[in-house]
C-alpha cells in the first residue's frame, strides 16, 4: 500500500515538473520577452537590459527555471505589472472560492448521476432510458457559456428565482450565505459532469448486471430490488472515484468558463482577464496552480480507491 | 474492469467476426493482396452500416451532420453575402443589429454582417478543424498505443505513464494558454487540439492491443517473419478499428467544444475569420441578450450543440453496435 502511495506521489511530482517546465519554456519563447511586454514597444536596450537583469532574466534558462520552481515552492508566483501585487497574494485570495465551486459542482453531479445512472442502467433500452440519455447528451455538448446566459435569462431576470451574478464576497463564508446566487454557477458547471458521470454510472451498473454473482443471486430467488441495490449497485459504485478523479481535469477547465459567464470572483476569472490584458505572469500563475490542484485532486481520488478496492494496486 | 485501461476479457465483437472471417493466419509473403483485404473486412463495415442505419438517434446524428456540412460549404453557393469587409457597417447601407427579414434571413449583427452567412461562413471553421483535429488526435494515439502496446515492458511503461501525465492537466487551461501567447493560425490550431486530444484514443488502443498481441495471427506474422511493424501496422491496427472508428466520432464533437470554448475567451478563429464560438462571444459582448436580439444568440449556440450532440450520437450508435468497450462514456 504504501509503495503504491508513494509511487502515485513520485508519478504526480514529475507530472507537475513536466508541466511547470512546458509552460516556462512556453512563456519564454514569446517573441521579445516579459521586458517588451512590461516596458511597451519603444522601451530602449538599455532600459530593457536593465529589467532583464533586476528580474533574473538574462540567467541562463536552466537556472531561470530553477528560480521558477523555487519560487513556487515558496508560494511566490511572481509579480503582476497588470493587477500591480504579487500574483501569489491574489490567487490566495481567488483559490478557495473556486475550490468551492469546484467542490459543490462535483457533490451535486454525483448526488444528480448516481440515481439517474442506476436508473438507467436498470430499464437500459427502454424509452425512459433513452429520453434521459439523450438528455444527457445534450448537457453534455451544451457550453456552459451558452447554458449559462440562456439559464440567466430565465431564472434570473424573468422568473427572479436566482441572482444574475455570482456572490461577490471577498471570503469564503460570505460566498456561502448567498446560495442564492450560488446555485446557477455551479448548476452551469456540474451539467456536464452529470452528464459524464450518469453515463458512467450507466454502463457501470450494466456490467455489473452482467456478474456472475448476479446470477447467482437471481438463481437464488433474491428479488429484483435486491439484486439491484442490494448487489449491483454496491459494487457499480466503486469505479465512482476514479471516474471523478479522471474528470476532475475537465471540470476546473470549465470552471475557468463557467466563472467567467457568471463574474465568479475565482482563479478561472483571473485567468481569463489575464488573457485579456496580455497579463503573463498572472495567467501563467493561475493555470500552474490550477493544475497542482487538479494533480493532487487525481492523485487522492486514486489513493482513495486503492483504500477501498485492493485489487487495483496489484494490478 | 473497465476503469482501469487494463485489456477487457472479452474481445470485441468486431474482432470475433473479423476472425471468424479469416481463421487462418495466413504467411505475409504469398497472399498480399488477401492480407491487404484483413483491414476493417467485409464483416465490419456491414456490422458499421447496421449499427448506423438501424438506430434512429444515429440516423438523426448522421442527417444533422450532412445538413450542417452542406449548408456551411454549399450553402454560400446560393446564398451570397459579404463576410469580409471589415468596414461593412460604414460602406454599405445595411442596418446593423436588424431583426430577421427577407433580405436577410437571420438578421444582421453588430458589424452588419449577414447572420445567416456568418454562420455558414464560421461553420466551415469549425467543421474543418474539429474533423482535422479529431483526424490528428486518432493518428498521433493509434501510433502511441499500438506501439506502446505491442512494445510492452519498460517502454510501454513510460509512454503510458506519459499520457496518465498529461491527462491529469486540465487541457482547455493548457489550450488557452498556448493560443493566448502563440494567437495561432487555422492549421496550428487544428494541431493543438489534436495535441491535447490524442491521449484518450493512445490508452482505449493499447488496451486494444494488449488483448491483440496475443492472438493467434498475430503471433503468426511474427512466426513466418514479418516485422513488428508489420504486426502493429497490418493487424493489430486494423483489428483495432472499430475502437478507432468510434472514439474518432468522440474526438470530432470534443473538438468543437474546444474550439468553441477559445471562441468564447477570444483566442478562436482571428479575423478575417470566425466561428461559431467567437460569433457568440461577439454578440454577447455586444449586447445581444441585454437588447434581446435573439437572431445572434440561439443559432451560433445552436449550431454548436446540434453538431456536437450529433457526432456524439452517431458515436454512441456506433460503439453499442460495433459492440465497443469504453472506460469513460
Amino acid at each position: 500500500m504504501i509503495g503504491y502511495v508513494l509511487r502515485r506521489i513520485l508519478q504526480a511530482v514529475i507530472v507537475l515538473i513536466l508541466v511547470t517546465f512546458v509552460v516556462f519554456l512556453l512563456v519564454h519563447l514569446i517573441p521579445g520577452g516579459e521586458a517588451r511586454e512590461v516596458l511597451g514597444p519603444r522601451a530602449s536596450a538599455a532600459s530593457i537590459a536593465q529589467f532583464n537583469r533586476i528580474n533574473g532574466l538574462n540567467l541562463p534558462i536552466w537556472e531561470q527555471y530553477w528560480q521558477l520552481l523555487d519560487g513556487y515552492l515558496h508560494f511566490r508566483f511572481g509579480y503582476s505589472f497588470k493587477l500591480n501585487e504579487p500574483v501569489g497574494s491574489v490567487i490566495a485570495n481567488r483559490l478557495p472560492k473556486t475550490l468551492v465551486l469546484v467542490g459543490l459542482a462535483t457533490l451535486l453531479a454525483i448526488i444528480v448521476a448516481i440515481p439517474l445512472g442506476v436508473y438507467q442502467g436498470a430499464r437500459r433500452n427502454k424509452p425512459s432510458d433513452h429520453v434521459l440519455s439523450l438528455f444527457s447528451l445534450f448537457a453534455y455538448s451544451m457550453p456552459s457559456f451558452y447554458i449559462g446566459p440562456i439559464l440567466i435569462l430565465y431564472f434570473a431576470i424573468d422568473l427572479h428565482w436566482f441572482s444574475y451574478e455570482a456572490p461577490q464576497g471577498q471570503t469564503v463564508g460570505s460566498i456561502l450565505a448567498d446560495p442564492r446566487a450560488l446555485f446557477l454557477p455551479v448548476l452551469t458547471l456540474s451539467l456536464i459532469s452529470i452528464a459524464a458521470f450518469s453515463r458512467f454510472m450507466r454502463s457501470s451498473m450494466m456490467d455489473q448486471l452482467n456478474e456472475d454473482y448476479v446470477r447467482t443471486a437471481l438463481a437464488k430467488g433474491a428479488s429484483k430490488r435486491r439484486l439491484l441495490y442490494g448487489h449491483a449497485l454496491r459494487n457499480a459504485l466503486l469505479p465512482i472515484i476514479t471516474m471523478v478523479g479522471l474528470s476532475l481535469p475537465q471540470i476546473v477547465g470549465g470552471a475557468f468558463i463557467t466563472e467567467s459567464v457568471f463574474n465568479f470572483p475565482g482563479m478561472g476569472l483571473l485567468g481569463i482577464d489575464a488573457i485579456f490584458q496580455d497579463d503573463v505572469p498572472t495567467l501563467v500563475g493561475t493555470v500552474v496552480v490550477a493544475t497542482v490542484a487538479t494533480v493532487a485532486g487525481s492523485l487522492i481520488a486514486d489513493v482513495l480507491y486503492s483504500l477501498l478496492d485492493p485489487r487495483i494496486r496489484y494490478s | 474492469m473497465s476503469t482501469t485501461g487494463e485489456p477487457t476479457a472479452a474481445p470485441p465483437a468486431s474482432v470475433a467476426e473479423t476472425a471468424e472471417v479469416q481463421p487462418q493466419p495466413r504467411p505475409s509473403a504469398a497472399v498480399s493482396a488477401a492480407d491487404r483485404n484483413d483491414a476493417p473486412s467485409p464483416g465490419f463495415w456491414r456490422q458499421f452500416a447496421r449499427a448506423l442505419f438501424g438506430n434512429k438517434f444515429a440516423l438523426a446524428g448522421l442527417a444533422i451532420v450532412i445538413f450542417m456540412v452542406l449548408l456551411c460549404f454549399v450553402g454560400p453557393l446560393i446564398y451570397h453575402t459579404n463576410q469580409t469587409n471589415a468596414q461593412l457597417a460604414l460602406t454599405s447601407n445595411v442596418p446593423t443589429n436588424a431583426a430577421p427579414s427577407a433580405a436577410h434571413l437571420l438578421g444582421t449583427d453588430a458589424s452588419s454582417y449577414d447572420e445567416l452567412g456568418r454562420l455558414m461562413y464560421a461553420g466551415q471553421s469549425d467543421l474543418e478543424v474539429a474533423l482535422a483535429a479529431a483526424l490528428v488526435a486518432t493518428f498521433v494515439g493509434v501510433v502511441w498505443g499500438a506501439v506502446a502496446g505491442f512494445a510492452g515492458g519498460i517502454i510501454d511503461t513510460v509512454m503510458m505513464r506519459i499520457v496518465d501525465a498529461v491527462l491529469a492537466v486540465p487541457a482547455l487551461l493548457l489550450l488557452i494558454v498556448i493560443s493566448d501567447l502563440y494567437r495561432p493560425s487555422k492549421p496550428f490550431l487544428i494541431l493543438l487540439i489534436g495535441f491535447v486530444a490524442w491521449l484518450v484514443p493512445a490508452r482505449l488502443v493499447r488496451a486494444e492491443t494488449l488483448s491483440l498481441r496475443t492472438r493467434e495471427y498475430v503471433q503468426a506474422v511474427k512466426a513466418f517473419g514479418g516485422s513488428n511493424w508489420r504486426a502493429v501496422f497490418r493487424h493489430i491496427i486494423p483489428n483495432a478499428f472499430g475502437t478507432i472508428v468510434v472514439n474518432a466520432t468522440f474526438q470530432v464533437a470534443d473538438s468543437i467544444l474546444f474550439l468553441a470554448a477559445l471562441g468564447y475567451v477570444g483566442l478562436g478563429i482571428q479575423p478575417p475569420g470566425t466561428d461559431w464560438g467567437t460569433m457568440l462571444s461577439t454578440a454577447v459582448s455586444d449586447g445581444a441578450v441585454v437588447n434581446n436580439y435573439w437572431w445572434l444568440v440561439w443559432p451560433p449556440g445552436l449550431a454548436i450543440v446540434l453538431v456536437a450532440v450529433s457526432f456524439n450520437l452517431v458515436g454512441d450508435a456506433l460503439r453499442d453496435g460495433l459492440d465497443v468497450r469504453f472506460q469513460q462514456r
